[in-house]
């Protein structure tokens, strides 16, 4: 079956690939026949190699082989085939022709040799094998042409050639090669082992080959002879095909050469007129020719497969595909014919191999044809193993006739069989898909090279040397020495001069065809156009040159300075003088208290005097510390207490104002957050209320402490009581309140006025809870705390100590109390760092309930959910002080550091930082010990005829007294570049300002100045007005209405604008917003001399939804239906839960985890505001 | 004495970045925000500096300026007295707790009026438990330590750290400033240049010195002379030029020659961003009629706003154009 496949497929392969050739452009006949030429080259050179004496070098040989046998291997399967099915043929055409031609059948076997392994020993085998090969080529040639008149006289004698040779040196070759085996493999006596194996199971493949051996028998002896005149009949046919080929071929690379021949000189001119020269060779090429085909077919099929794979499974598919191409050409039906007589390969084999052994001995014949039964079983027994593995018929065919051939003539004791499989797997593996791809040509030169060489070198390849599988007990005989000899000397000569040479040829010729040819074809579907470049220029143009030479024009003519930055010509000219600053220290002023005087009638409901004898008093003290400190070093005695007051003004009783800034440090060493923060409950000005809460609280401790020390006897029972009695309800006191509204100042002030010891917990220190129990455990279990003079150890007392550096001792040092109450202060508590300060909160809590002691706890944030608890019970809340009060005590504090400050830029910075006055002070210290006003001269002139009309009256100056103008100026306005309105454009200060802006419109004015009426009503400018004024140029209307398309324009683009927090560069689109902005305010409005609000940020309205993930929330309907009702109500609930218990629930890592905000600073603040909307809503509706 | 360290040290660097090569030491040097710089410089004299943060784009001399005001302050003793943490450094709750805080109680002799001080650069990128937990640090050792910050947005900076400091903010260096340092620069240098390259080099730039220097220095070691097209070599943008022909063109209303421009731009591979980027900026300095150049920066921010939704392709940029000529044949 099998084989009638590759035969047939063979003749389609050579049938279809012979018009291609003919009919294909002359480039792609070139690149096609390349590798049939070098192989045409081959017959002439092998004479060279026979006669090349064996050197040394055999090993360098062996190298060339090791490389070239991966490829050829595959390709020797394929010849193995097609020669076995030739055999075949041959055998067929045997039974009637002469036994000479016997002897080159028996080749077969040979051939079937080839699959041994790779062992070092082994690779001369394989060369053997490729020898043995090209004989049974020639053999087959021979057979075929035999009953033909050959088309070439020289097959005759090349027919009688190897088969007078043969008998010589065959078994010398063999046993060799066998017994390289056994050295490298060791004798495993596995054949016969196989040769006994039991019944084996039977397929339904070898069933039907059982069949159809059984079938061909019956019919087989009469039909044969019938057979072989058809055979004969299409063999000529064939031949006459073929000898028509040629003369394609001889036409074709005869025109291929002289194509080649302008490419690569006149290299190919003598292999041309070999080809020419004898039509036998022509043959022989044609018919390597046709095994090159194949193979590259089966190589191409090869790759589509995965590298590592079954055995058999390649032959099988390729043969499944053969049979495709096969079959609608073997419509002819004498072919037909001649296949269904083909189709019996067991049977023909049998009597191949009953010929063969008559080629060798004809005495032996008679005995080998008794042995066919015979071997006909063994075959079975052999087969039938073999099969399992197999995955089709046809391999385990192919593979079991290579066995029973074998085992017919070999005379050595190996079965084939092994060491056929193996070589076959070998194949398998070794051939990589790229390889087999592309052969190189020197590759399949080395390939067709070594095929000849052996062949002629040692022409003592004969069908004899095949492995007889029943013939292994008998002694091996002994190899020929002379052989032997050549053998080695063969293996020891390196590669022969001849194949260097021509090695070297093809190599130069490949060089030159690499170099004459491109290795890429230049007709490029991508890119084309880049190759043209480079080409054409070698490096790499710059893109900025390439845009010169178009933009030459524009770039050429010089630029005008300032045509693309704002940078004018005269910057160019010199780099500008920058005026030295000049820093002469603020005027004292004398009068303050007549400033204060005149302030007073101002100041309504403000504590003027009492503010300004606090800060006369706090300045002199620090202004007489730093004095007496230009001669003595720095001490601690700066802190204000009672007595100490009194004593300073009972020194200072009799100067006023005389006190002079030190020389050395003229703007002190303290920031005016210290200077004049208030020591004693009087001092307190602002936020008073809570504070007297705060006293409150703290008199009850206080007062129990105080009684307890008028009754010392009842000391500790009295003690105990009170401390139960209040401990259970108001130990623990919460301040609340905005940051810098004066929780922690209030508390130190009380405790310096109360006489407590403040032991201060806050974020700055490690407090965890066990660490916070633990110092804190004396302080909280006793009512006093030791005196400082005789503190022993303990922990609280070193926190003490750090206390007292902030200068808050007060009070240490006078006698008549030497017991001083202590007092917990945990400063903001609303921060827990859940990984570092595990145990906070409890320890929070233990203290809260185990104290007795006052716990005041600090918090800023009044949703803080672990806080809740405690803030139900006892809470003081804090708000930020009254901008109103805290401008007209700045101003005073501003007056006593000599820089007295207009009210308005006070407030306005006081508004524009948030209601903040630490940072307030700060920056009032900044501006203040810093000179103030820059440019005071000016600014002196400047400002009195400038007096806009301001919310609150200014301040009375007294005659060289300037009052400073520009605090808001500086913390507010950009310095380098001016805007009118501030650069990152809020829209919601911009809403707010819209009116002013709008008021101080001369754009909107001017047109209506003939109008007279309608300066009052800017606004809301009628459209029958406007339709009436249309003649002007630009009507209020219209410019008020493309001014809102662009405020419009521009809110879109700030929209836009998602993160404002990740970026280090102002966006594009916000510097776009405001340039819109700006211009629409300058040109559409032209407004000047407007006052832009900068503080009045109007409430922000929250969105609960605006703070969850983004990803979740694509529609806006489900945003607001959905979404935003749950998140309140989970809020709602969870406020409420918060205040039972102080543990956090899983609602809350909900919502925690949904935020958009880090996790750490992650409150309930949001949603309690959005809650609260509600809330406030409510009683509105009811 | 700082005046003296200065040029030593100038004379030192000749191998380094100009950045660091011309790095203000001393407050004259410092190129813009001059009103605050001149303020700092008051209390490099005199002392008791309140905390301060710096706030303010990249390039505008924030950390610079801090490190004048702390140098010249504290003058020898600025090894001791000086901790300067940024963002390269850890700064973790765990440092500020101990490592700030142990340097915050170190006595280390000061003349009066001077105290010690942290720097924390870049403190925006510091987390936020470790500002808070700063907070009270930098209120408890005022009178020995005081602090300095700089970030780039102030809004990182949480409201209690922002409560203790004066918020100093620093703008964006107008074209004259960096100009005339430039100019400084090139004359120590002694660079070949002209007045188009110097102009190139601040219109790329935008306000930031450091990137004006740094693209000076690559100009001057790539091409030697700063000229126009050199420096547009350097720093491959949409040239301005082009763009402004190109506007000049929309404000003719000459829509062919305009395209042919901004799709020559367009084969030469800016992106889109670039491009509008540039356009605005070109046409901020447009020399046309202020009302038209106000609908020119309309049309240019509703094609922006495109852009960065997605639809960066070239028939955006070329409706841009067409929408530019329409404004100008209205108006």
């Amino acid at each position: 079956m099998t084989d009638v496949n590759c035969l047939t497929s063979e003749q389609t392969t050579t049938t279809t690939t012979t018009p291609t050739t003919t009919t294909t452009t002359a480039e792609e006949a070139a690149n096609y026949t390349t590798p049939t030429k070098n192989v045409l080259e081959q017959p002439p050179t092998s004479p060279f190699i026979l006669r090349a004496p064996p050197s040394a070098k055999s090993k360098l040989i062996l190298q060339n082989m090791e490389e070239v046998l991966n490829t050829v291997k595959q390709k020797h399967r394929e010849k193995h085939k097609r020669k076995r099915e030739e055999k075949r043929r041959a055998a067929l055409l045997a039974e009637q022709a002469t036994a000479v031609e016997a002897t080159n059948a028996a080749a077969v076997p040979a051939a079937a040799a080839t699959t041994t392994t790779t062992t070092p020993n082994g690779r001369h085998v394989l060369r053997e094998k490729t020898a043995r090969e090209n004989g049974l080529s020639q053999a087959k040639r021979k057979s075929n042409s035999s009953p033909v008149k050959s088309t070439t006289p020289q097959s005759s004698i090349m027919k009688a050639e190897p088969a007078s040779k043969t008998p010589a040196k065959t078994t010398n070759v063999f046993e060799l090669m066998m017994n390289a085996r056994n050295r490298s493999m060791g004798t495993n006596a596995n054949g016969q082992e196989l040769a006994e194996a039991v019944e084996p199971i039977v397929t339904p493949h070898t069933k039907r080959k059982q069949m159809l051996q059984e079938w061909n028998d019956r019919k087989g002896g009469a039909k044969r002879r019938l057979a072989d005149e058809a055979r004969g009949d299409y063999i000529e046919q064939k031949m006459e095909q073929r000898a028509k080929r040629l003369k394609k071929m001889l036409t074709q690379p005869n025109e291929l050469s002289e194509r080649k021949q302008s490419n690569s000189g006149s290299r190919e001119l003598p292999r041309v007129r070999k080809q020419t020269s004898s039509g036998q060779e022509t043959k022989e090429t044609i018919n390597i020719q046709e095994v090159q085909k194949e193979s590259t077919q089966t190589q191409t099929q090869a790759t589509s497969a995965p590298t590592k794979r079954m055995r058999g499974r390649p032959r099988t598919r390729r043969l499944s595909a053969d049979v495709e191409t096969a079959l609608p050409v073997s419509a002819d039906p004498e072919t037909l014919q001649f296949l269904s007589k083909l189709s019996s390969p067991t049977k023909k084999r049998d009597s191949l191999l009953g010929y063969f052994t008559k080629v060798d001995s004809p005495q032996n014949s008679a005995e080998r044809e008794k042995e066919k039964p015979e071997i006909k079983l063994i075959e079975e027994t052999i087969e039938t193993p073999k099969r399992r593995p197999r995955a089709s018929k046809s391999s385990s065919n192919l593979i079991v006739n290579v066995e029973e051939t074998s085992a017919t003539t070999t005379p050595s004791g190996r079965p084939r069989r092994s060491c056929a499989a193996k070589a076959r797997y070998d194949y398998d593996l070794e051939v990589s898909p790229t390889k087999a791809v592309k052969p190189s040509p020197a590759v399949e030169e080395n390939d067709s090279i070594e095929i000849i060489d052996l062949d002629n070198s040692n022409p003592a390849v004969t069908p004899k040397k095949l492995a007889p599988l029943f013939m292994r007990q008998v002694p091996k005989p002994s190899p020929d020495p002379t052989a032997l000899r050549a053998r080695q000397e063969f293996l020891h000569s390196g590669v022969p001069e001849k194949l260097k040479q021509e090695q070297q040829r093809q190599r130069s010729y490949e060089q030159y065809y690499e170099d004459s040819y491109e290795l890429f074809p230049s007709i490029a579907h991508v890119g084309s156009e880049r190759l043209e470049v480079k080409q054409a220029s070698k490096r790499l143009p710059l893109r900025a040159e390439e845009q010169q030479e178009e933009g030459a024009a524009t770039i050429a003519r010089k630029t005008r300075p300032g045509s693309i930055t704002s940078c004018t010509a005269s910057d160019f000219v010199a780099s500008r003088k920058r005026a030295p600053c000049s820093w002469t220290p603020l005027p004292q002023l004398d009068n303050k208290r007549a400033m204060v005087k005149n302030w007073k009638s101002i100041f309504d409901r403000f504590p003027t005097f009492k503010c300004y004898n606090q800060m006369r008093e706090k300045y002199r003290h620090f202004s007489a510390i730093d004095a007496a400190q230009d001669t003595q070093p720095m001490g601690e005695s700066f802190v204000m207490t009672r007595r100490t007051r009194r004593s300073v003004q009972q020194q200072d009783m009799g100067k006023e104002e005389d006190f002079h800034p030190p020389a050395l440090a003229p703007n002190g060493e303290l920031l005016f957050t210290e200077k004049y923060k208030p020591l004693l409950f009087e001092q307190v000005l602002v936020n008073l209320t809570p504070v007297q809460e705060l006293r409150d609280f703290l008199a009850n401790w206080s007062g129990a402490s105080a009684s307890n020390r008028n009754s010392q006897t009842l000391d500790d029972s009295s003690n105990d009581h009170d401390s139960s009695s209040m401990s259970g309800s108001c130990n623990t006191m919460v301040l609340l309140g905005p940051c810098s509204s004066g929780k922690t100042n209030a508390v130190f002030a009380l405790a310096n006025d109360m006489n407590f010891n403040v032991l201060e917990i806050n974020a700055g220190m490690r407090r965890t809870g066990k660490k916070l129990i633990q110092e804190l455990q004396e302080a909280t279990q006793s009512h006093q705390i030791r005196k400082e003079a005789k503190a022993g150890a303990a922990p609280t007392q070193q926190l003490l100590q750090k206390l007292q550096q902030n200068g808050l001792k007060a009070r240490r040092n006078q006698g008549d109390d030497d017991v001083r109450k202590s007092l917990i202060l945990i400063e903001d508590a609303d921060i827990v760092f859940d990984n570092i300060d595990a145990g906070f909160t409890d320890a929070i809590y233990t203290l809260a309930a185990s104290s007795k002691r006052p716990v005041i706890i600090v918090a800023s944030d009044p949703n803080c959910a672990h806080l809740q608890r405690l803030m139900q019970q006892n809470t003081i809340k804090f708000q930020a002080p009254n901008a109103l009060n805290i401008s007209r005590f700045l101003a005073v504090l501003a007056l006593m550091e000599n820089c007295p400050i207009e009210l308005d830029e006070l407030i306005s910075l006081y508004l524009f930082n948030n209601q903040n006055l630490r940072k307030t002070l700060m920056e009032l210290q900044f501006f203040i010990q810093s000179g103030g006003d820059a440019k005071r001269e000016q600014v002196a002139l400047a400002a009195p005829p400038s007096g806009s009309p301001s919310r609150s009256p200014r301040l009375a100056t007294l005659p060289g007294v300037q009052i400073h103008q520009r605090l808001f100026e500086f913390y507010t306005s950009a310095q380098n570049v001016q805007h009118l309105i501030p650069f990152p454009v809020d829209f919601r200060l911009l809403r707010l300002n819209l009116g002013e802006l709008l008021r101080h419109s001369t754009q909107l004015q001017s047109p209506s100045t003939p109008v007279a009426r309608r300066v009052g009503k800017r606004k809301s400018c009628s459209p029958k007005k406007a339709w009436l004024n249309k003649s002007e140029a630009q009507e209020p209307l219209q410019t008020l209405a493309s001014f809102y398309e662009q405020l419009s324009t521009a809110t879109l683009l700030d929209a836009t604008l998602e993160e404002r927090n990740d970026r280090l560069q102002p966006h594009l689109s916000e510097q776009l917003a405001h340039e819109l902005v700006e211009r629409a305010v300058g040109t559409c409005l032209a407004a000047k001399n407007y006052a832009y609000n900068l503080f009045d940020k109007p409430e922000q309205r929250f969105n609960l939804s605006d703070q969850l993930g983004s990803f979740q929330l694509r529609s806006s309907c489900a945003r607001s239906l959905d979404y935003e009702p749950a998140m309140r109500s989970i809020c709602r609930s969870e406020k409420q839960r918060a205040g039972l218990e102080r543990r956090s629930s899983r609602f809350y890592h909900y919502l925690r985890n949904h935020t958009n905000h880090n996790l750490s600073s992650f409150s309930l603040e949001l949603y309690d505001a959005a809650c609260q909307v509600l809330q406030e809503q409510a009683p509105l509706v009811e | 004495m700082p005046e003296d360290t200065g040029i030593v040290v100038v004379d030192k660097r000749n191998n380094l970045p100009w950045i660091e090569k011309y790095r203000p030491v001393k407050f004259d040097e410092i190129v813009g925000n001059e009103d605050t710089v001149a303020r700092l410089s008051v209390f490099s004299t005199q002392g008791n500096s309140p905390n301060i943060i710096i706030a303010g784009p990249p390039g505008v001399g924030k950390t610079t300026t801090i490190q004048c005001l702390a140098r010249i302050l504290l003058g020898d003793s600025y090894k001791d007295a000086v901790l300067e943490l940024n963002a390269s450094n850890e700064r973790g709750i765990d440092v500020v707790r101990n490592k700030i805080k142990m340097f915050a109680q170190q006595k280390v002799t000061l003349p009066r009026g001077r105290h010690k001080i942290v720097i924390l650069d870049e403190a925006d990128s510091m987390t936020e438990g470790a500002q808070q937990s700063l907070r009270r640090t930098m209120e408890i050792y005022s009178n020995t330590t005081r602090f300095a910050l700089a970030c780039n947005t102030s809004e990182k900076i949480i409201e209690p750290i922002q409560s203790r400091c004066a918020m100093l903010r620093f703008s964006k260096l107008s074209d004259a400033q960096v100009l005339a340092k430039l100019i400084e620069v090139c004359q120590l240098e002694q660079l070949k240049y002209d007045e188009d390259g110097l102009e190139a080099i601040v219109f790329t730039a935008q306000g930031d010195m450091r990137q004006a220097l740094n693209n000076l220095q690559s100009t001057a070691q790539g091409f030697g002379e700063i000229t126009g097209a050199n420096v547009f070599k350097v720093c491959d943008e949409p040239h301005p030029m082009l763009l402004q022909d190109m506007l000049q063109h929309c404000a003719s209303n000459d829509i062919h020659k305009a395209y042919k421009i901004l799709a020559k731009l367009w084969r030469l591979g800016y992106a889109p961003e670039d491009i509008i980027g540039n356009i605005f900026r070109v046409c901020k300095r447009l020399n046309v009629d202020e009302q038209l150049k106000l609908n020119f920066i309309r049309e240019i921010g509703i094609t922006h706003m495109k852009i960065v939704d997605g639809c960066n392709s070239l028939l955006q940029l070329t409706s841009l154009l067409a929408r530019l000529c329409m404004t100008a044949e209205s108006h």
